[in-house]
């Protein structure tokens, strides 16, 4: 009898737990549900004004991020308040999990992942939505690769790319050309000194034909610590209370995103950099919005330049931030959230 | 997986069953907390079998000091819901060191765990199959967690106890290695017969 009453009492935990909702469409929308594709079960939490129709589905960076770092800014609680924003976490990152080879974790993966993720936003929310991708850093080479693979940009209403890493070779010859023009400004302006000299040995003893991963590698990490030397850059961030609130008490577990992100296979981050699309730019035919910071020392303000030419859509804009680093949206989030709202209103359904 | 998933829940169910007729030998049974990196709530039962146990006297200062020590095995089952996230099911074991002072009834344990978590996706799972999308409910996938714990408590009488136990924990065959997980418990232990 006893383990029968503790029986009934565990399925009742779970079903009073688990218990499966259909869609609640509201202006204020906090939704969980998972896509399953290929070995990875992916959570995907939407949040924000459902009745608009309008979705903005967040590729997040990394790679090793997840979908719900980029929630609780001031960027994000103001596009919040005019669409739904879906923050997914991609396979074997962010809460992700399942079972999988490290055959399994390639960019052609990623993108048959987020195109079942735009047929299960339609199934779930209906076909009249409006669907817009928006990729920052990683989650702009991800949308890149998106966009250009046979028809799939079809799927979507707009694209809007921020600081996208979508040519990791242009990326790093455009990183050294930034040091190097940055760099002497900063010394003659008796700005850090020591650390934009430090930098500008480093790029200047880098053969530019034949950039090691261990150069890559410190490039990316020069580029973080540079943002945090130019003046008036500060990043804004939520306060230290939603923080904890967003983490610990929140629908997002950061140690799982960080274990996940530790166990990336190599193999991934090897072929991420050898990835170069600004050739195939020109099949995106989307009405595009291109957003970097004039600071971001990591993915250069030059990639939105060249990507601006070579979209062949005549519906393409690119907004420089003046006073951003890598993720402009929490430098200039208000600036940042106008720009994609005005984008966003012109192209929807 | 699966197979292995009816085997633990066949053994935990038979444990239990065996537990029943064990509280009337006053074999405890443990109530508690199980949070899920400590912040998301579930709760665990279980029972502790000795394997052996023997008893160790020292004489300090004129005053003799005696310690229970014991080599256990406790099964257990322990669910847990981290909100808007997922949810856990666990059949678990420990086997594992307990030594108590037979004083004030303060006791430690070392144990070194093997489970098998069902991992419950939370609402609705979107399974792609081939460009054909069907919903499923209840998706879930199991992973086995071996784990170390250490445990501390106190026997307050002969009816019950209280114990608080840490855990660190890892998912195997989780995405392409292994995860890193950690629990929290803190509940009661009853010895049934004894009321």
């Amino acid at each position: 009898m006893k383990l029968n009453h503790f029986t009934l009492w565990v399925v009742s935990c779970f079903l009073l737990f688990a218990c499966d909702k259909a869609p609640q469409v509201s202006t204020d929308m906090s939704e969980t549900f998972y896509l399953q594709n290929n070995g990875a079960d992916m959570p995907v939490f939407v949040r924000g004004n459902g009745e608009s129709k309008v979705f903005v589905l967040l590729l997040h960076g990394g790679p090793g991020d997840g979908g719900l770092k980029y929630r609780g800014h001031t960027y994000s609680d103001l596009l919040e308040k005019e669409y739904a924003m879906v923050y997914w976490d991609q396979r074997h990152q962010g809460n992700s999990h399942g079972h999988m080879s490290k055959e399994d974790i390639t960019i052609d993966m990623m993108v048959e992942d987020t195109y079942a993720l735009v047929k299960v936003l339609k199934e779930r929310y209906g076909d009249d939505i409006s669907l817009f991708l928006m990729g920052h850093s990683w989650g702009g080479l991800l949308g890149t690769s998106f966009m250009i693979k046979e028809d799939y940009q079809n799927e979507i209403d707009g694209w809007i790319e921020s600081g996208g890493a979508h040519d990791f070779p242009l990326m790093n010859q455009e990183i050294i050309k930034r040091f190097k023009e940055i760099a002497p400004v900063e010394i003659a302006a008796n700005n850090h000194t020591k650390q934009w000299n430090e930098v500008l040995e480093f790029v200047n003893g880098i053969d530019t034909s034949a950039i090691s991963i261990e150069e890559i590698t410190l490039l990316n990490e020069y580029a973080g610590k540079c943002e945090n030397l130019i003046k008036n850059l500060n990043a804004k961030s939520q306060s230290e209370l939603s923080e904890l609130e967003l983490y610990f008490l929140g629908a997002d577990n950061p140690f799982t995103t960080t274990n996940n992100q530790l166990f990336l296979p190599e193999s991934f981050y090897q072929e991420i950099v050898s990835t170069s699309l600004t050739n195939d730019l020109h099949k995106i035919t989307t009405p595009t919005l291109l957003c970097w910071g004039r600071y971001d020392f990591k993915v250069p303000y030059q990639l939105g330049q060249s990507a601006l030419e070579k979209i062949s859509t005549p519906d393409k804009f690119l907004k420089i931030y003046e006073n951003a680093g890598h993720s402009s949206m929490r430098y200039e989030p208000e600036q940042f959230a106008a720009d994609v709202i005005e984008f966003i209103e012109m192209y929807k359904n | 997986m699966k197979k292995l998933s009816l085997i633990l829940l066949l053994v935990g169910i038979g444990l239990s069953a065996k537990a029943q007729s064990d509280f009337l030998e006053n074999k405890p049974i443990n109530v508690g907390y199980f949070g899920y990196y400590y912040l998301h709530p579930g709760i665990k039962i279980g029972t502790q079998y000795d394997w052996r146990s023997w008893e160790k006297r020292k004489e300090k200062k004129k005053k003799t000091v005696v310690k229970n020590k014991s080599l256990f095995i406790s099964p257990q089952v322990g669910f847990y819901v981290h909100p808007k996230n997922h949810s856990g099911l666990l059949f678990n074991a420990d086997f594992g060191y307990q030594r108590a002072k037979q004083k004030h009834g303060f006791y430690q344990a070392y144990s070194i765990g093997l489970g098998y978590l069902t991992q419950f996706n939370a609402g609705t799972t979107y399974v792609n199959e081939g460009g054909t999308i069907t919903a499923k409910k209840w998706a879930s996938r199991g992973y086995l967690m071996p784990s170390l714990n250490m445990e501390f408590g106190q026997q307050i009488n002969d009816k019950m106890g209280w114990y608080a136990k840490g855990t660190l924990a890892s998912k195997l065959f989780y995405n392409t290695g292994a995860s890193a997980e950690t629990f929290l418990e803190l509940g009661m232990k009853f010895n049934l017969g004894k009321f």
